[in-house]
């Protein structure tokens, strides 16, 4: 699939490219000298129905102006672009610890709520099972009580017997 | 009889009394809603603070970018007004121009056959 993604975006990039270039490259023939000689990177300053010394591109004094006063900016444009940069890419930063903090603080805070939760549940099952205890009788004492019932209730049974008797 | 019929009243109300381990359960829920209701408060509270944050990030992102459309529109004023000033000192010395432009690119400066 990325595969795929990848050609179709190379094929829209060469495709605009190519665009780009017909348009660009529609500009009048010029027949150049049987045999001149390739000058290179080279300008040539002109004046008005002077022979020219290559075949190339005659451009007005104010487009070399231009073109000059642009190119001694270059470096500024770059500082300028490497400065807005640097400091969105500070913001940015700055942005995503802020809000990291704030999911992380929000995160902590829903885990101390769960540590009271369960707190509060153990100290209800604390509570609970203390007042079961409590409510436990003591098995002796039952015992105890048990037998000395059954002891009053023999000794009561054989006394309404010897009455009965008399 | 009087004896047998308290004996049963009495032991009615010993077998429905309340105990306390019977608000164990609404005690555990209570403290479970009271845990959902402390969940929903920061949730909230999270969601008004990243909302803060957003509007702070979008404030100062839209800060910096006007920051610099302005460095750049004085850069440009700065560079047209070299342009100028380079046009009006060499509009009639074409020689001196090339000179300045083969100075910025490094190209070769070659003069016409007169």
């Amino acid at each position: 699939m990325k595969n795929i993604i990848s050609t179709i975006i190379l094929l829209s990039f060469f495709h605009s490219n190519i665009a780009y270039t017909q348009e660009s490259t529609d500009l009048p023939k010029v027949e150049t000298q049987q045999g001149e000689i390739d000058p290179g990177e080279a300008i040539s300053p002109m004046k008005s129905q002077q022979k020219a010394p290559f075949t190339g591109v005659l451009l007005s004094p104010k487009a070399v102006a231009t073109i000059t006063a642009k190119l001694l900016s270059i470096v500024e444009r770059i500082k300028l672009a490497q400065s807005e940069a640097t400091e969105q890419a500070q913001e940015f930063c700055r942005n995503e610890k802020a809000t990291n903090e704030i999911r992380v603080k929000a995160d902590k805070q829903i885990l101390e709520a769960r540590i009271r939760d369960n707190e509060r549940t153990i100290e209800l099952y604390q509570k609970s099972l203390n007042e079961v205890k409590q409510s436990q009788h003591d098995p002796v004492m039952l015992i105890g009580l048990s037998a000395g019932g059954t002891a009053v209730l023999t000794a009561l049974s054989i006394l309404a017997v010897a009455q009965s008797i008399k | 009889m009087f004896f047998v019929a308290f004996g049963g009243v009495a032991a009615y109300f010993f077998v429905n009394r309340k105990r306390p381990i019977d608000n164990l359960p609404d005690d555990i829920r209570n403290s479970g809603k009271q845990f959902a209701d402390d969940v929903n408060t920061v949730r909230q509270n999270e969601q008004q603070s990243q909302a803060h944050e957003a509007q702070v990030h979008k404030e100062k992102t839209e800060a910096i970018k006007k920051k610099y459309e302005a460095e750049k529109e004085k850069l440009d004023e700065e560079t047209k007004d070299k342009a100028e000033k380079l046009f009006e000192s060499y509009k009639n010395d074409p020689k001196a121009l090339s000179e300045e432009l083969s100075k910025v690119t490094g190209f070769r400066v070659v003069l016409p056959e007169d």
